[in-house]
């Protein structure tokens, strides 16, 4: 095996090697002097509008294009979002990853909000998301917009320490056929069938299948585990009008997965922690409706529908859930300087629980309904110069009532090469299903000399449980000190009230031949952290793109309220410093060759080290509308762990070395 | 292993030094905003402005540029070039009142909060106007472009070009989406 990686390694440069010297071709731009029907069947290279989205917003926003994806060679949305600056991702195993932004990570992280096309798809029952039903065909993502900080007052709760916007291309700009292919040691193999077409001038619709199987991870022995995956997807999306008069989008989605975990749980009253496999199935469907209106250049109404199922088996917890979604949004300006955008939301979610000792549900059937509405104004201070926006949501939730998220953000572009934000925004994150009612039997300590009565730790969940606060401070300059050298620097100060800690309540009562140790929630932390994140991009050649990350980020929690002695351990699950440095080479007319260093800092807690990993792709497109590519990915170690998975606790999956070929066709 | 990551990173250094000696040096495709700075002189070409707008031949067609995006920089290329015999020049406008004297108008995505005041100074005016903000046309502009599967398209609004005016050869019409106002 390691010689066969090692021979595709070598023929990998060399390839490169001989098309990095080979003589370029010259083909001159004679745009100007072409017809216009010449310059309609031109196939242009799109540019991202990253540039514009970024230098107009006074948040910290990043935007992984469709190309970003594409070169990085990446197969999950996770490992995509490797690529910003101030996101934290680490995986827990082959099909379990942790996602945050600016620290407080897990496999459940519950300060991000992430959306699909406007769909929420993060679970009420953890206020995390599952990202193993999140294995969207990547060739039709047009982009990911990801936001740090707060971005509560468009979005809404769990949006405070980042939102996560994964926007799939329009129907129109995915039209004919699409294969894409391929398999290798870990991604064992995957195939997607597109095919879009048109109706009229202005009617457009694609539809997809979708399937793929993925290996198990290893442990730190290099022993393979059980968490092998794999699913299928199908779906579709059909869009139409005309954009300034009225558009709409329809689409939908159904898909089925095998995920395989390794769990150890206490699953039977006096019995020790069991670790056992289990594979689970699931499933889920959704149905999104957009429908978009303009009054005038800069007025429209929106309004959006959804439905979205999700089955989830488990031993230890298993979910169906529903929800429905309606929003409504108008956007107007007043006197040519003030665009006011305003809007609500309703939201209705219903699930079916099936519990287990070790995750003890009071009541397995619960409907919530969630209320929201927003208002928020841009007002042009000095035109093109000074823009001031501020805003505020409101929204009521089945758990805490009322809850208001305003912020005040302000723009100033000091020439249009340097700009300069500053923010301050308040967000929360409201409680999840399991925090309210919830017995979570999490351990079992067993007897020692000084205890010699085993005991059973319990999660108790309570009512009294409130919202985890922020208030977030940030600051921002972006600079394009020329078109090919461009930097965009967020410094932030975030304070956090009432986060989450486990009290004990009384002293150990038996029960079952056990002592059992009752857990209380509470909200008795405070905390801070700063941090800064970097992006910065130099296009030293026309085919040469070098694109640097790098994020340093410090918490500190203060818990002295608090009896919970693993409060604060959140200050090491986050790595103090990160960095991905990104170089794509275009070499000739038809080669490709794409390098990605990425190092991580340690995360203590975790007992989790520092890695530096290094993935590699080569791509040749020989004739138009073919593209093969061969990506190696975590090069340098055999494997690796990332994370170490806290509640629910499954066994730690090592990211390992792997490599894939693909071939995408189109027609 | 060790071995393989340091031959690994020897063929990278070899590959990065061929490339710093500049043997490899592709062309690029043309870009979305060249292709439209292109068709933006391609359309002044085919367009009739009333009798009296040109003084002679010499006069130079002017194309006045309205903000900035892409699109408006990609214009600098057809900078000299001639339309209907014209030399062509540019103009950075940024007030209504500095519209006396364009020909063509590119309203940059700089401009989109702003495009229904630009809209109103164009009003009657025999000006072509122009612009790559998605619905320009609908909202009574003359010409707007979008993209289709990598290509670049245009949406032309014949009713604001009978406001200004201007005629636009057919050919021109058959290769463009047409689009109504959408408000009144």
């Amino acid at each position: 095996m390691g010689g066969q990686r090692k021979r595709a390694l070598w023929a990998v440069l060399a390839v490169a090697g001989f098309w990095a010297a080979a003589e370029p071709v010259d083909a001159g731009r004679e745009v100007v002097g072409m017809s216009l029907e010449e310059l309609m069947g031109v196939q242009v290279t799109t540019v991202s509008r990253r540039a514009e989205a970024l230098s107009d917003a006074p948040a910290a926003v990043y935007v992984i294009t469709a190309e970003d994806i594409r070169r990085a060679g990446v197969t999950t949305v996770p490992d995509a979002l490797r690529l910003v600056p101030g996101v934290q991702v680490a995986r827990v195993d082959a099909n379990k990853w942790a996602v945050t932004a600016r620290g407080f990570n897990g496999r459940f992280s519950n300060k991000l909000l992430v959306l699909v096309d406007g769909r929420t798809v993060y679970t009420p029952l953890f206020s995390g998301v599952h990202w193993d039903t999140q294995d969207l065909v990547l060739e039709d993502i047009d982009r990911i917009e990801v936001i740090r900080g707060p971005g509560a007052t468009l979005w809404g709760a769990n949006a405070v320490n980042g939102v996560i916007n994964i926007l799939t291309r329009h129907a129109k700009d995915t039209q004919g056929l699409l294969v894409s292919m391929g398999g290798g040691d870990e991604e064992r193999g995957f195939l997607t069938v597109r095919y879009g077409t048109a109706w009229g001038q202005d009617r457009f619709a694609r539809a997809w299948v979708r399937a793929f199987g993925r290996d198990a991870a290893v442990d730190r022995a290099g022993k393979t585990g059980y968490d092998a995956w794999q699913g299928v997807r199908s779906g579709w999306r059909m869009d139409g009008g005309t954009p300034g008069a009225s558009t709409w989008t329809f689409q939908g989605e159904g898909y089925a997965e095998h995920v395989q975990s390794r769990t150890r749980a206490l699953l039977a009253p006096g019995e020790p922690m069991a670790t056992f496999d289990e594979e689970d199935l699931v499933r889920g469907v959704y149905a999104l409706g957009r429908w978009r209106t303009w009054f005038g250049p800069a007025s429209d109404f929106t309004v959006q529908a959804y439905y979205d199922r999700t089955d989830r088996s488990s031993r230890v917890l298993g979910e169906v859930r529903e929800a429905w979604d309606l929003d409504l949004q108008h956007r107007f300006t007043v006197a040519g300087r003030h665009e006011i955008v305003w809007g609500g939301g309703a939201r209705l979610t219903r699930d079916r629980l099936d519990d287990s000792f070790a995750a003890e549900a009071p009541r397995n059937r619960r409907t919530d309904r969630l209320w929201s509405g927003f208002v928020q104004d841009e007002v042009e201070l000095v035109r093109n110069r000074l823009r001031l926006t501020v805003g505020t949501k409101v929204e009521r939730n089945d758990y805490t009532g009322t809850e208001i998220q305003p912020n005040a953000r302000i723009l100033w572009v000091l020439t249009p090469r340097h700009r300069i934000w500053a923010a301050v925004s308040r967000a929360v994150r409201t409680p999840s299903r399991v925090e309210p009612e919830f017995r979570v039997r999490t351990a079992i300590l067993p007897p020692s000399p000084a205890q010699p009565i085993p005991v059973e730790v319990d999660l108790l969940g309570t009512s009294n449980f409130d919202s985890e606060k922020l208030t977030a401070y940030e600051l921002g300059y972006r600079t394009a000190l020329t078109p090919e050298l461009t930097a965009d620097l967020a410094l932030f100060y975030h304070v956090y009230r009432d986060l989450r800690t486990m009290e004990p309540a009384g002293s150990p009562s038996p029960s079952n031949g056990v002592l059992v140790q009752e857990m209380i929630l509470d909200n008795r932390m405070r905390g801070i952290s700063y941090g800064a994140e970097l992006d910065s991009g130099w296009r030293p050649a026309p085919w040469w793109n070098l694109r640097l990350a790098y994020t340093w980020t410090v918490l500190r929690l203060t818990a002295d309220e608090s009896l919970d002695p693993t409060a604060e351990a959140a200050e090491g699950e986050v790595p103090r410093s990160q960095v991905s440095l990104r170089s794509s080479w275009d070499l000739g007319e038809d080669w490709e060759l794409d390098l990605w260093v990425r190092h991580t800092g340690s995360l203590p807690s975790l007992g989790v080290d520092p890695y530096t990993t290094l993935d590699l792709r080569v791509g040749w497109r020989p004739v138009p509308g073919l593209e093969v590519s061969v990506v190696g990915q975590n090069l340098l170690e055999s494997h690796h762990p990332e994370f170490t998975p806290s509640i629910l606790s499954t066994t730690v999956g090592e990211v390992e070395r792997s490599v894939f070929a693909r071939v995408i066709w189109r027609r | 292993m060790a071995l393989t990551r340091r031959r690994f990173l020897l063929g990278v250094a070899g590959g990065l030094s061929a490339l710093a000696r500049g043997r490899a040096g592709p062309s690029s495709p043309p870009t979305d905003p060249e292709v439209k700075a292109a068709i933006v002189l391609n359309l002044a070409r085919f367009t009739e402005w009333p009798p009296g707008t040109f003084s002679d031949a010499g006069t130079p067609l002017v194309v006045c540029v309205w903000g900035e995006d892409p699109v408006s920089h990609a214009l600098g290329g057809i900078r000299g070039e001639t339309a209907g015999g014209h030399p062509v020049v540019l103009r950075a406008v940024a007030s209504p009142d500095r519209l006396q004297g364009c020909h063509v108008a590119y309203v940059a995505r700089s401009e989109r909060r702003h495009v229904a005041g630009i809209l109103t100074a164009l009003r009657g005016r025999p000006v072509l106007s122009v612009s790559d903000i998605e619905g320009f046309a609908a909202w009574g502009g003359a010409v707007s472009f979008w993209t289709l599967g990598g290509r670049v398209r245009f949406d032309v609004n014949p009713a604001a070009l009978r406001h200004a005016g201007l005629k636009v050869s057919s050919k021109v019409l058959r290769l463009a989406r047409l689009v109504e106002e959408a408000a009144p």
